[in-house]
């Protein structure tokens, strides 16, 4: 029922499973920032085979990545315009009146759009092969060293793991007050804009109100089983680095070598 | 016997409403299959709430298994008190089955290592290992209540509390949450007290002792098979009777001992005409 | 105002990642009559009630509201005033409650379809006494009730605007026995209004009690569609097949059936069954074995 693949987790069995998330969280991280740096076709193309790797090594079909992209590909087109039309240089290729497509702005808008698609694949491949929770606590564990600035990491981390938790059932609450007042003969896409904002209160107010009550029986909830502090607390899923996050560091630090070189020779 | 929990005297109101319970006194023994019922709004939930320190009352004294409730022995008292609440989505605290069922253990600082065998071992009493690995929104209302109940067990309690925990299922998720309490009451026997609030007369059947509250007031107190012969009276009460006392009081018969549906047809097959 | 429906399919979402749920649905629901949609949960009930109100479009077929005609291709806007026709008490409607007092939340829906400040007053105060309403609470925050009278004003809020047809999703799920019972009395004060009435319900005692008709639905598709008498007769094993329970006097009925009684009616209520079976019964017998039982006492629910 829902068609967006960014953010959502995929069960499967390839070795980007089995990986330690900090790993993952490290490499998509290493990868963009390095993508940044990106400047000839040969980074690009060096960049675009990495993650291909990455991708077989999901053992996902590639549909679902497209499937990934095509809600995104109206954003990547407007990217794709606003390159074209509004870089300079020379020579021009073709001109309409103060419109202007120069062969610097193709060229750049090409190099857009390779790098967009790829950031956003290396995070999908991220989000598809980790489940939600297992973000959550790589995202804890990596920020420990915050806590001797007095930063509260594990009830941070213990906060978004709940949120998570709680998105799926929000949609559905949102789903069914949205019919019923439909059904009220509530209208969103009629009015001016005032009469649109007010329009939505009867929306918003429910799901503040349940909510609230649900956060206040969730409280209760984990009180009642012994929850007292999110510090100091056991873990189920402990992370652990194994032999597929060494070869992964060994595969980044290739990638970023390799990277760094190609982008020297220009 | 000695007793699970002990109620002296309690006094409690909510802010806006004025006073629930005045002097209530009431107890429940070790080992024992309690229900509690009586119409929405009776304070039946609220005492539950109240012996898990959820709520604070006024004045009064509740003890449980000999500790008195206070800020100092709450959460000795949690450690031997489990309860299932009413909306099964509210308290799924896991992203996924197992890591629901290990939310308690955590908190009690199990180590890893030991924690998948005693999930497993949780899942199993309640039938549902086979969806460890499922997230809430994957199952039907009876199956996360049946998960609450082995979030619980895993933590190996003396007494569960069942805050209404059928009201919002169907039939069928009703049926597997009270066939699941069954086989734990045979499992554990008296090792394990069941207070079980409800409405539904069905479900208090199965109890040993039935306690009817009205307004914050103790107004029945005994076994299920007398309580039923007071037909009407539980209707004024705002509860239904059992299907096969109301027949039997449209028969124009009162009967001296209840009889189940199935001890009514037999009896009624020897007066065929 | 007749509602019928057409070789019905609807599925969830689009392209090659379809959801199918209700399959080639025909039915049509008599005007002024109680119908009740049963069948296992994940059943196709909601999905399909949700045609009524046009909260959804069917994937393929019809439904007439009325003179109003919806198919895939009809417009949204085209479909606000068919659910002014069609009013819809979701299951735990308190859920919907937003306005800072009861009376301005039951006015809400009139005021949407076109109705002036005062007589949409007037409308929710008329609603909220048919729900047995206290004039007291009116301008009460909805948020300060009980969760029984939230579902009454929620339950107000959609009969304010007078719909012809009304559809209750399980409306006394949660609620205690007389809560249920003050729900019943309403739906049946509704229909002898006239009103058309849906109900979807998982329990067969009031199914048993309010229902003419009955659609059972099983896996997406009209399993059977009978008045209730109808259906209540079929064997009890059909019903183990949909996985429903029987409502208990009828339950009762079939066991004492296979004990050599026999009933002229079907017994909608636990009087009738108890007034076909005094007659089948030794008076003296009755009596006598009454006082027997209570020199004998059975202990044997120890």
């Amino acid at each position: 029922m829902n068609n967006l693949v960014i953010g959502q987790f995929v069960p499967g069995s390839g070795i980007l499973y089995r990986m330690d998330p900090r790993t993952k969280i490290l490499m998509t991280i290493v990868y963009v920032f390095l993508l940044v740096f990106a400047n000839s076709w040969p980074t690009y193309l060096w960049a675009a085979i990495f993650l291909l790797a990455a991708l077989i090594l999901t053992k996902q079909g590639l549909g679902l990545y497209w499937r990934g992209i095509k809600p995104i590909l109206w954003l990547i087109l407007f990217t794709v315009v606003l390159q074209l039309l509004f870089s300079g240089g020379t020579p021009v290729l073709f001109q309409w009146g103060a419109i202007k497509v120069t062969q610097p702005g193709l060229i750049n808008a090409f190099y857009v759009i390779v790098r967009f698609v790829l950031i956003v694949l290396m995070s999908t491949i991220l989000t598809i092969t980790t489940p939600p929770t297992a973000i959550a606590s790589a995202i804890e564990s990596l920020l420990k060293p915050l806590k001797a600035i007095k930063v509260p990491v594990a009830e941070l981390a213990l906060m978004l793991s709940i949120a998570l938790r709680f998105v799926p059932l929000l949609m559905g609450e949102t789903d069914k007050i949205m019919k019923a007042q439909k059904s009220r003969g509530m209208s969103l896409s009629t009015g001016s804009l005032i009469k649109r904002a007010k329009a939505v209160i009867p929306l918003l107010v429910p799901l503040f109100v349940g909510a609230l009550q649900r956060a206040l029986d969730l409280a209760n909830a984990m009180e009642v089983r012994g929850f007292e502090s999110a510090e100091g607390r056991t873990r189920y899923r402990e992370l652990s680095y194994g032999r597929d996050d060494v070869l992964a560091f060994i595969a980044i630090a290739v990638f970023a070598v390799g990277f760094l070189a190609l982008s020297f020779i220009k | 016997m000695t007793d699970a929990i002990t109620i002296k005297n309690l006094n409690y109101g909510y802010p806006e409403q004025g006073e629930l319970f005045k002097d209530f006194n009431f107890s429940v023994q070790e080992g024992e299959w309690l229900a509690i019922v009586g119409h929405n709004g009776s304070g039946k939930s609220t005492l539950s709430k109240l012996v898990l320190g959820l709520l604070d009352f006024d004045k009064g004294e509740i003890d449980v298994f000999g500790q008195r409730l206070s800020e100092d022995t709450l959460a000795s008292i949690r450690a031997q008190v489990g309860m299932v609440f009413q909306n099964p989505d509210n308290q799924f605290v896991g992203a996924t089955v197992a890591d629901d069922v290990a939310f308690g253990l955590e908190n009690r600082q199990v180590p890893s290592k030991e924690m998948p065998a005693k999930i497993e071992a949780a899942l199993q009493q309640v039938g549902m290992e086979a969806y460890a690995e499922r997230e809430p929104h994957t199952l039907s209302g009876g199956q996360k209540q049946r998960v609450a109940l082995a979030s619980i067990l895993a933590l190996k309690p003396r007494v569960i509390i069942l805050d209404e925990a059928t009201a919002m299922l169907d039939p069928e998720g009703k049926q597997a949450v009270m066939a699941t309490l069954k086989e734990l009451k045979a499992r554990y026997q008296d090792q394990l007290t069941l207070i079980m609030i409800t409405h539904d007369m069905e479900e208090a059947a199965l109890a040993d002792r039935v306690a009817v509250i009205n307004d914050g007031q103790l107004v029945f107190d005994e076994q299920p098979e007398t309580l039923f012969l007071k037909g009407k009276q539980l209707e004024e009460l705002g509860l239904a009777q059992p299907f096969a006392m109301a027949l039997q009081s449209a028969l124009g018969v009162t009967p001296a001992t209840y009889r189940t549906k199935q001890e009514l047809a037999t009896w009624l097959s020897t007066l065929k005409a | 105002m007749v509602i019928n429906i057409e070789g019905l399919d609807f599925a969830y979402g689009a392209g090659k990642q379809t959801v199918p749920v209700l399959k080639n649905i025909n039915l049509n629901f008599p005007e002024g009559e109680i119908t009740a949609i049963i069948g296992q949960t994940g059943s196709g009930k909601s999905t399909l009630v949700q045609q009524l109100n046009v909260l959804l479009k069917p994937t393929a077929g019809e439904v007439h509201i009325g003179d109003h005609v919806v198919t895939s291709k009809t417009k949204e806007k085209a479909l606000t005033p068919i659910r002014a026709e069609v009013g819809m008490v979701f299951q735990f409607p308190e859920s919907q409650l937003f306005a800072p007092t009861v009376l301005e939340d039951v006015m809400y829906g009139p005021k949407n379809f076109g109705a002036t400040e005062e007589e949409a007053k007037q409308a929710a105060e008329e609603a909220l006494a048919k729900v047995g309403f206290d004039a007291s609470l009116f301008e009460q925050s909805p948020f300060n009730l009980s969760g029984g009278q939230m579902r009454r004003v929620a339950l107000a809020g959609v009969l304010a605007m007078n719909p012809q047809t009304m559809v209750f999703d399980e409306p006394a799920a949660g609620l205690d026995p007389q809560g249920q019972a003050e729900l019943l009395d309403l739906l049946k004060t509704l229909r002898d209004e006239g009103k058309t009435i849906v109900l979807i319900s998982h329990q067969m005692e009031q199914v048993l009690a309010l229902a003419d008709q009955v659609v059972v639905m099983k896996d997406g598709q009209v399993a059977a569609h009978e008045p209730v008498e109808e259906l209540f007769a079929r064997p009890q094993a059909w019903f183990a097949d949909q996985h429903l329970d029987l409502p208990e006097t009828i339950a009762f009925q079939k066991q004492m059936e296979k004990q050599g009684f026999t009933f002229e009616h079907l017994a909608k209520t636990v009087d009738n069954l108890a007034e076909q079976l005094a007659g089948q019964l030794d008076p003296a017998a009755l009596a006598d074995q009454s006082t027997v039982q209570k020199q004998t006492g059975g202990s044997q629910h120890e």
